[in-house]
């Protein structure tokens, strides 16, 4: 430990030194509100964002065995997922013919402009759960709209929303709530959480509800905010107390949040 | 004074590469804390001012970001601690010193994080997975002490190198945690 100098004259450096350290990044962040300034910046996050995701998929791939029976069960997890999404799509058109055939007045309030959006940041704890995007009200980024990867999956929900940037809160997380409808043996309502892991909980589904594993579990749009039909996940596991008034059941993710650095942000439906 | 300067920017980049390299790796490798490992390193290298300033800039940048909340708290929570490890406890700059701040900022770093998820939990109606909260701490908390160990020597290196370049020996104890 080195011997203290403890003169006013020390005590003043210091404070000068943590004056220009606190100075600096005071500076830097007057200047990401600077449009162009965020710009190039946010350019650079997303670019180390693609790097990392990149090394990222890389380890996963090396450190996965591979013609394994894990492998093959993951090949068959793949074709479930690509099964399920175009089952949701199925869904979501029959829905909208019969929605059409019901009221001439319908208007398609489900093709709203989306915003694409890249990934620039991640919690790096509370599994990743957390990203900043570079897109914010200055794009037209609102509260409450659903981010949405791939083919209408649901990532996300635009939880903050600044000027030139947003947090998404993925549904994974365990402050995330959505309405969300079993498509089954009939039309559920319940609401799935996040829990931080892997795993999803969908709680409030009617003891009379016929469900079992395997559904797929998509966005009934009941919030006003997330259009319906975007996919949740599967069901893995169903919780069921006679006494209860509502079952439960665990939501198992159909992506890994991690691989995604290129997002659509989806606007409230009417908007 | 550029020391203190350039620092911030190494801050600023060090987050960017936590936030967006480390952030995106597969479990464990992405609960690795470069930026509070880099700190620890500073406090006990360079200045302990320094040192628990980064600390406590590195939770106030990441919360402002929106990227997890009370990590403004648990930052200030572990620059206190390690500050009165570095001056009470680990007085001596060995290595094995440098290993023990290490565990102990993260440690309390971890207990700050969870006792604010206990206590938004109390007040909200947030559910919280301990099980899967005590694997993850713990896992950071090791990450840190290795990572100490394993870079402590090369950022041991470049602070030295940094501190002969712009700062002279007298200057280098002025700037010191007064006592």
């Amino acid at each position: 430990m080195p011997k203290f100098r403890q003169s006013s004259e020390g005590l003043r450096r210091a404070i000068i030194s943590v004056g220009i350290f606190l100075g600096v990044i005071t500076i830097f962040w007057v200047c990401l509100q600077i449009p162009w300034f965020a710009n190039i910046f946010q350019r650079v996050e997303a670019g180390i964002v693609r790097v990392g995701t990149g090394i990222g998929n890389t380890i996963v791939r090396v450190t996965s065995p591979e013609e394994t029976t894990a492998s093959k069960f993951s090949q068959c997890e793949a074709e479930v997922r690509s099964l399920a999404i175009e089952s949701a799509d199925y869904e979501a058109l029959k829905r909208e013919v019969s929605e059409l055939r019901a009221t001439l007045a319908y208007t398609d309030s489900t093709d709203g402009q989306g915003v694409v959006a890249q990934v620039i940041a991640r919690a790096v704890d509370d599994d990743a759960t957390l990203v900043l995007v570079d897109k914010g009200s200055t794009s037209g980024l609102v509260l409450g709209s659903a981010a949405v990867i791939d083919n209408g999956v649901l990532y996300g929900i635009v939880a903050e929303v600044r000027s030139n940037s947003s947090v998404i809160r993925l549904v994974a997380n365990s402050n995330a709530t959505v309405p969300a409808a079993v498509l089954g043996k009939g039309r559920t309502i319940g609401l799935v959480e996040g829990r931080g892991g892997a795993l999803l909980f969908m709680d409030f589904i009617p003891q009379d509800a016929e469900i079992g594993t395997g559904n797929l579990v998509v966005t009934s749009g009941l919030d006003g905010f997330v259009r319906q039909g975007l996919v949740i996940g599967l069901v893995t596991e169903l919780v069921t107390v006679p006494s209860a008034p509502f079952k439960q059941a665990y939501i198992e993710l159909l992506y890994e949040p991690r691989e995604w650095t290129t997002v659509l942000i989806l606007p409230p439906p009417g908007l | 004074m550029i020391t203190s300067g350039l620092y911030s920017l190494l801050l600023i980049i060090t987050l960017a590469v936590q936030a967006g390299l480390i952030a995106s790796l597969p479990l464990p490798f992405r609960l690795f804390p470069l930026a509070m490992v880099v700190g620890i390193i500073l406090l006990h290298e360079r200045s302990v001012v320094l040192g628990a300033v980064w600390l406590i800039m590195t939770g106030v940048v990441l919360e402002a970001r929106g990227l997890g909340g009370g990590l403004a708290i648990a930052g200030a929570t572990s620059a206190l601690v390690a500050v009165l490890l570095v001056n009470f406890v680990f007085a001596k700059r060995s290595f094995w010193a440098l290993l023990g701040i290490a565990a102990g900022t993260s440690l309390s770093f971890v207990l700050a994080r969870w006792s604010w998820l206990l206590f938004m939990s109390m007040i909200t109606d947030q559910t919280i997975q301990f099980d899967h909260l005590v694997r993850q701490g713990l896992t950071m908390v090791a990450l840190t002490v290795a990572g100490v160990f394993i870079f402590g020597m090369y950022i041991r290196r470049f602070i030295r190198w940094s501190r002969n370049k712009f700062v002279s020996k007298e200057q280098l104890y002025d700037i010191s945690f007064p006592q």
